[in-house]
């Protein structure tokens, strides 16, 4: 029996990121480290190489993942450090791989990325670049992802923003024009943020980092409002704020309307435009999603693992929903999320709260808690044995403004109502293939997940057809698959409880 | 070296790679999450399965500085008592290794009070290339697991079929086809794509160890030291070297090979081959560059000789091991890889650098990484009669194609 309070903390004892603990000394799979983030962001630049410095298996595995988010038009380069280079430190060869890189004049810019061993030693990398920075056609940028002195990816996706100011430099400022930061989808001219500031003759610059070379990046300080997408560009956007004068709005992937209301209003007072008054018909809808679901949570528990969006905030909306939230899984204590954990202490919960990413020892917190729900990635089956709704969110990542609570309600209602009336269904494996309602042809799989022994030849063999004849949900397995790599195929292992 | 495309895997990967595809081992890893996050997808990437149990620590500043460990003592007591492995690898990081932790110690002073045996691994990476970890692997299962058993004249082992090895489930199972037919043998143990601890344990059971690459010659040899099994190493591609392994496999272990199903299997060969040679008579080149690990690289090269091409470059992805073949040149730089395919070429075997460098009509995946195609059928090899076969086809195909685009 793990005893949660001898381990871990309430909500109500929080203050800082000491009492975040972890659940146990051994973890599975653990925490991405910020070269992981790094790769999540510049691999978008396509003009601009990535030299990552450090050992064999981070600049293997950087690579591994580069190549992968940009389908092998990646322009990550690796330089592995040795014995020596420990030693005697490897500043030469970062020089010489960097005119290397710039005599092929490719890249408009190369962002010197350095790993774990080299802050150990102490390579100061950032004051090479800006010694040397005049001798190469290519702009200069260095980024450490020291991964000891943080818990998570999220300093990588910060610091590669942030970086990226320096290549700004101040303009004339157009009227009307926006920045877009943070937000790591293409597509980013559908969401319903950028149609309404288009339908209002807004032009959009830069989108960093999901659409953007290096002369766009430059041409950012022409613009007249930066919209941050994603509280990992904030950095960069205090940055931009303070050295170009360019003001900000943060509109993150909120749930609650009236925090949605103010982001819409600050961007109509800075613009000069009206844009609320023609959403009107979404807002209604999240007016009556919120009662829908209300309806359908009431008196329901949840654990929390992780969404797209932060999870205090997350959580209080789904208390004011009227669940109940047992255990809060964060990657960090952030202040900004003080105002929603008070907002959770108020409503009277006081759930467990403990690091992300450290599923084997969950599975005995599962059986003491016995949720309702499991919010987050997860190992599917683990989670239906155990008879706990698993429901994903990922589709939110491409989402800003109403539409972010209106994809998250459909999303969580349509796969609960789907437990309800399908209860021999494994609904998290659908949930993360992205689907809300099962494909009529699948039906007769849901038996065969559940006892692949006792189905007959003829049987097995039907279904199999049935299967193999819907090339979308197959196509949706595999984007599922890659999503989420580390726990689909391995929660299993180290869940072996 | 700087390079453009993958960098040459380390020890430390090749170590865990190894381990990775064993049901019922436990790893923990002292040292930053990422670390351990990054090598669990990356092995996916390998096209393998991923069948260990692995832990991190994590490591934070103040470890570091003052060279704390009991993270990584309280996640030993954690998964000895909770999922009582009969073995726990206690690995280093690149880290915890440059700054001097003393896992071999830390392994010591525990081992009292934990019950399972704790293996230490304090390499973090430096050492050399992935060849050189898989072969530290395989003699560490071998020191630390396989126990004294009765021999059973029956049973084999194979030494080095190991899932960073592009075409490991394949060549697998023509190599247990093949021994099956020409000696009645049984596959014992093998080291160690999907095997369990259990498996090497009794590994000791067997008469014989088949090697498959240079890396599993030093388990090999402990295993004949130690328990008296004989072994015979090579990765046996072509008709030739397919011949010549039966020779040496059945001389070695004083075996009398069946020549039925050899003769068979021999003549399907030579008249497809007749064919194939027909169709290359007039083929503008007729040499192949191949990169990939050694003994792919040296195995492929005489298997295409045998096919009418000759091999004008033949790589290995890592350093060399001793004797190693005087046509292969070891790690060579991207320009070098450039330079021998922009002189022209028939065909290029390699990996997904060598994909991007060249065509891709003309490229066969042989290595990985690899990340553009499946490879789970197990019955695609390049090893043995099937692989000639196999790769007969996979050429007359590519003939076909560039007869039917002119």
């Amino acid at each position: 029996m793990l005893n949660l309070d001898e381990r871990i903390c309430r909500l109500s004892q929080v203050r800082g990121n000491e009492e975040i603990k972890a659940l146990s000394f051994a973890k599975f799979p653990g925490t991405h480290c910020p070269l992981f983030g790094v790769a999540m962001i510049a691999s978008f630049i396509a003009d601009m190489a990535v030299l990552v410095v450090g050992t064999g298996e981070c600049t293997y595995y950087a690579k591994g993942f580069a190549y992968g988010n940009q389908k092998g038009s990646d322009n990550f380069y690796s330089l592995v450090i040795g014995k020596n280079d420990l030693t005697f430190g490897c500043g030469k060869k970062v020089l010489s791989a960097l005119r290397e890189i710039d005599s092929e004049n490719a890249h408009a810019a190369i962002m010197v990325v350095t790993t774990c061993v080299l802050e150990v030693i102490g390579e100061d990398i950032g004051s090479l670049v800006l010694e040397h920075e005049r001798e190469f056609n290519a702009r200069l940028l260095a980024v450490n992802t020291e991964h000891f002195k943080c818990g998570s990816h999220i300093p990588g996706m910060e610091r590669s923003l942030s970086a990226l100011a320096g290549l700004m430099s101040k303009a004339k400022k157009e009227e009307k024009r926006i920045n877009i930061l943070g937000h790591r989808k293409h597509g980013v001219e559908k969401t319903e943020v950028i149609a309404a500031l288009a339908h209002e003759g807004v032009k959009i610059g830069t989108v960093i980092p999901s659409n953007c070379r290096i002369q766009d990046i430059e041409e950012a300080s022409c613009a007249s409002l930066n919209v941050v997408t994603d509280f990992t560009a904030l950095p960069l956007a205090r940055e931009m704020e303070k050295k170009l004068s360019i003001p900000f709005v943060y509109f993150g992937r909120h749930l609650l309307t009236e925090k949605i209301d103010g982001e819409y209003q600050k961007i109509e007072e800075i613009l000069g435009v009206n844009i609320i008054s023609h959403l009107q018909d979404k807002r209604e809808k999240l007016t009556g999603l919120c009662e829908k679901a209300a309806a359908l949570f009431a008196g329901k528990t949840f654990i929390y693992g992780n969404t797209p969006m932060m999870a205090f905030e997350v959580s209080d909306f789904l208390c004011s929903l009227g669940l109940t939230p047992l255990f809060i899984q964060v990657r960090e204590y952030y202040e900004s999320e003080r105002e929603d954990i008070d907002a959770i202490l108020a409503k009277g919960f006081d759930p467990y709260v403990a690091q992300i990413a450290n599923i084997a020892p969950m599975q005995h917190v599962y059986d003491q808690l016995k949720p309702h729900i499991y919010l987050g990635h997860e190992n599917p089956m683990a989670l239906f044995k155990k008879g706990i709704v698993q429901i994903t969110a990922d589709e939110v990542t491409e989402k800003i403004g109403y539409e972010v609570p209106i994809t998250f309600l459909e999303k969580i209602i349509s796969i609960y109502e789907l437990a309800l009336s399908s209860p021999n269904v494994p609904v998290g494996m659908m949930s993360m293939m992205g689907l809300s309602s099962m494909p009529a042809n699948m039906s007769g799989m849901t038996g065969a997940m559940q006892k692949p022994a006792q189905k007959t030849v003829d049987a097995l063999f039907a279904e199999l057809a049935q299967f193999a004849s819907e090339p979308s949900l197959i196509k949706s397995a595999k984007e599922a698959m890659q999503k989420m790599p580390a726990m689909a195929n391995m929660a299993s292992k180290g869940a072996k409880v | 070296m700087m390079t453009k495309h993958f960098p040459t895997p380390s020890d430390r990967m090749g170590f865990l790679w190894t381990l990775t595809s064993i049901e019922d081992c436990y790893v923990i890893e002292f040292g930053p999450a990422g670390t351990t996050h990054f090598a669990l997808e990356g092995a996916m990437e390998l096209g393998g399965e991923h069948k260990m149990n692995v832990f991190t620590t994590h490591m934070s500043e103040v470890d570091i500085t003052f060279g704390k460990h009991d993270k990584l003592a309280g996640a030993i007591r954690e998964v000895d008592a909770e999922h009582r492995p009969k073995y726990i690898f206690v690995m280093a990081s690149s880290i915890s290794s440059l700054i001097g932790i003393d896992i071999d110690s830390i392994c010591f002073e525990l081992q009292d009070e934990i019950a399972a045996t704790l293996i230490p691994v304090t390499y973090g990476g430096y050492d050399g290339d992935y060849n050189l970890g898989i072969e530290r692997a395989l003699l560490t299962l071998c020191k630390t697991m396989v126990q004294d058993a009765k021999q059973d004249q029956g049973l084999y082992n194979i030494i080095g079929s190991n899932i960073d090895s592009y075409n490991f489930l394949s060549d697998k199972t023509e190599i247990k086809g093949i021994l099956a037919d020409a000696f009645g043998l049984k596959l014992n143990t093998c080291f160690t794509a999907y095997t369990s601890v259990a498996e090497i344990e009794r590994a000791a059971k067997a008469g014989y160890n088949i090697v498959l690459r240079a890396e599993g010659l030093k388990a090999a040899e402990w295993m004949k030291t130690k328990f008296g099994i004989p072994f015979v190493y090579q990765k046996p591609y072509g008709i030739t070297g397919t011949l010549a392994w039966l020779k040496k496999t059945a001389e070695t272990f004083d075996l009398k090979v069946d020549m039925g199903c050899v003769t068979e299997k021999t003549e399907e060969v030579r008249r497809h081959l007749s064919e194939f040679k027909m169709f290359i008579r007039n083929a503008a080149h007729k040499n192949a560059v191949i990169y990939a690990d050694y003994d792919t690289a040296a195995g492929l090269a005489d298997l295409l000789a045998e096919l009418g091409l000759s091999c004008s470059h033949v790589f290995s992805k890592h350093a060399l091991p001793a004797r190693a073949k005087e046509f292969v040149k070891a790690k060579p730089a991207e320009s070098e890889l450039k330079e021998a395919l922009g002189g022209g070429y028939y065909a290029a075997f390699g990996d997904d650098t060598l994909r991007k460098l060249c065509s891709d009509e003309s490229f066969f995946q042989v290595a990985n990484p690899n990340m553009d195609k499946y490879n789970f059928y197990p019955h695609t090899p390049f090893v043995g009669f099937n692989g000639v076969l196999r790769l007969l086809q996979d050429l007359m195909n590519f003939e076909r194609k560039k007869l039917k685009n002119k």
